[in-house]
């Protein structure tokens, strides 16, 4: 059943290609969007995806947002060669990453950098990443602890010596 | 005078630590700073891999003060993988350091961030002079000694040889320096101190926020040039000792980097930066905007100059300045 499902076509005529979340979903989607994922496009060069790809690293919700993004992305490449297009659908791709990232908390955050490593989508990578990166940005090495849950493993002169480095380097 | 310039003689001097080119991105040598066995992961939820990702992403204006997270943070902050990382991704950032003197023995740095438009002070330099003036005058006076004696026996170089890089002739003090920039690391070449011309060479590792002196010159040299070349750095010309003792000479001709130029030039960003001292102490950084660039040539009257930042150093002379892309 699978099979007749991988072997379904669109309107369009492109191949279709059925992912399998770790807790059994299912996403059907173009050739065009998943081979946005270098993992996957590999994938279709060596022709084994007829039976569905299965992801067992990436959950159902995580691969929601995942196909999304594939999804408002695929046009990129096609757009890339007509100037005007590209840059009118720049405005709105930029808009929806934006909001893709924006209310997701940490633990869904690092899931999704997770699942764009393992599915090697590099913009998405990008984005997740720079979004901690910003996250990050003006916080005090005592907050980034408290929010990363990380243990302050320094001894008290050891402390002791970087703030003295820290005070040496800035005036305020 | 004259016999003390040996300019003209081109005695181009390698650094052979520079043959790793950290520039070339095809040819990648890999050398592990980063090094954590018992400690916890950078992000106990993400593998270090991409947690490096992460921080790659950060301006670096924060690393500093992020060393102090924890081991594994300071760890990875100061490893070669994260700014090999940042090479990777395009994510380096221009920063111009300038070298300001203060006392007369003393360097200072400063680092400007032009995006923050803020200013982080280097640690101090490792000392090129004596700090005990007492021995130092003590041994001034033998080396007088053997100036009487005469220059020509050997012995009494290979002694002064031994003696130069810590007590010099007179007071006279700290120039003549020259710097370079390598493998994305700031390098401070000899000048002269007490008449003395040194051949210690300091590195500042901009990841580690440290200076180290690094192997000699082989001779003493002051207000030499340094450039880089096929990722060697390369350090001809300038001033070394004369054969009846050590003639400083204090001003170079056409030597921006001198100690007693009013104002330096920089390349940041693309554009042409000065940086000044006004008369109030204040250490100005200013940024040439070509104002309207329609077919007439750059003259004076269109280009504007924006103040990028400012800041007081107090009597600080300027000493010398390099953009470091880390």
């Amino acid at each position: 059943m699978a099979a007749a499902a991988a072997e379904a076509t669109t309107d369009g005529g492109g191949k279709m290609i059925i992912l399998i979340s770790a807790d059994g979903k299912r996403f059907e989607v173009t050739e065009a969007v998943a081979s946005q994922s270098q993992l996957i496009s590999n994938m279709i060069e060596d022709d084994c995806t007829e039976n569905g790809v299965r992801l067992p690293n990436v959950d159902g919700d995580i691969l929601t947002m995942v196909v999304d993004y594939c999804n408002m992305h695929a046009g990129d490449a096609a757009a890339a060669g007509d100037t005007m297009k590209a840059s009118s659908t720049e405005e709105e791709l930029k808009k929806f990453d934006a909001e893709l990232v924006q209310a997701l908390e940490n633990p869904v955050l690092f899931k999704l950098i997770l699942a764009a490593n393992f599915l090697n989508i590099k913009s998405l990578l990008d984005m997740t990443c720079q979004r901690v990166a910003d996250m990050m940005s003006g916080k005090t090495p005592e907050q980034m602890r408290e929010t990363f849950s990380i243990e302050n493993d320094f001894t008290p002169e050891e402390e002791a010596a970087i703030r003295q480095e820290n005070a040496w380097a800035f005036d305020d | 005078m004259g016999s003390v310039v040996s300019s003209a003689k081109i005695n181009a001097r390698s650094m052979d630590r520079h043959e790793k080119s950290g520039f070339g991105s095809n040819k990648r040598v890999k050398i592990s700073t980063y090094e954590c066995d018992s400690f916890q992961r950078i992000i106990p939820t993400l593998p270090d891999e991409l947690s490096f990702q992460i921080l790659a992403r950060l301006p670096r204006l924060y690393y500093l003060k992020l060393k102090l997270v924890s081991q594994a943070w300071k760890a990875a902050i100061t490893s070669s993988e994260l700014s090999q990382l940042r090479r990777e991704l395009g994510l380096t950032e221009e920063w111009l350091y300038v070298l300001t003197k203060l006392e007369p023995n003393k360097l200072d740095c400063y680092a400007l961030d032009p995006l923050f438009r803020k200013w982080q002070r280097l640690p101090p330099m490792p000392s090129f002079v004596s700090e005990e003036e007492s021995t130092g005058r003590t041994q001034s006076s033998w080396f007088q000694m053997w100036n009487v004696v005469g220059s020509s026996i050997r012995i009494a170089d290979f002694i002064k040889g031994w003696f130069r890089r810590r007590y010099g002739l007179d007071q006279m003090p700290f120039c003549g320096c020259s710097v370079g920039v390598a493998d994305g690391c700031l390098y401070v070449f000899g000048g002269f101190s007490r008449a003395v011309a040194l051949n210690c060479v300091f590195r500042y590792n901009p990841c580690l926020n440290v200076w180290q002196e690094v192997s000699p010159m082989i001779s003493g040299r002051a207000f030499s040039k340094a450039a880089l070349l096929q990722s060697k750095l390369y350090v001809v010309g300038g001033v070394s000792r004369g054969r009846n003792g050590l003639l400083p000479l204090t001003v170079p001709v056409h030597d921006f980097t001198d100690a007693e130029a009013p104002f330096l030039l920089a390349g940041l960003h693309g554009k042409v930066h000065v940086i000044t001292k006004e008369a109030n102490n204040n250490l100005q950084v200013m940024q040439a905007v070509l104002q309207n660039n329609i077919e007439n040539s750059p003259s004076e009257e269109n280009i504007i100059w924006n103040i990028l930042a400012s800041k007081n150093f107090g009597s600080a002379e300027l000493v010398s300045c390099q953009v470091l892309d880390v």
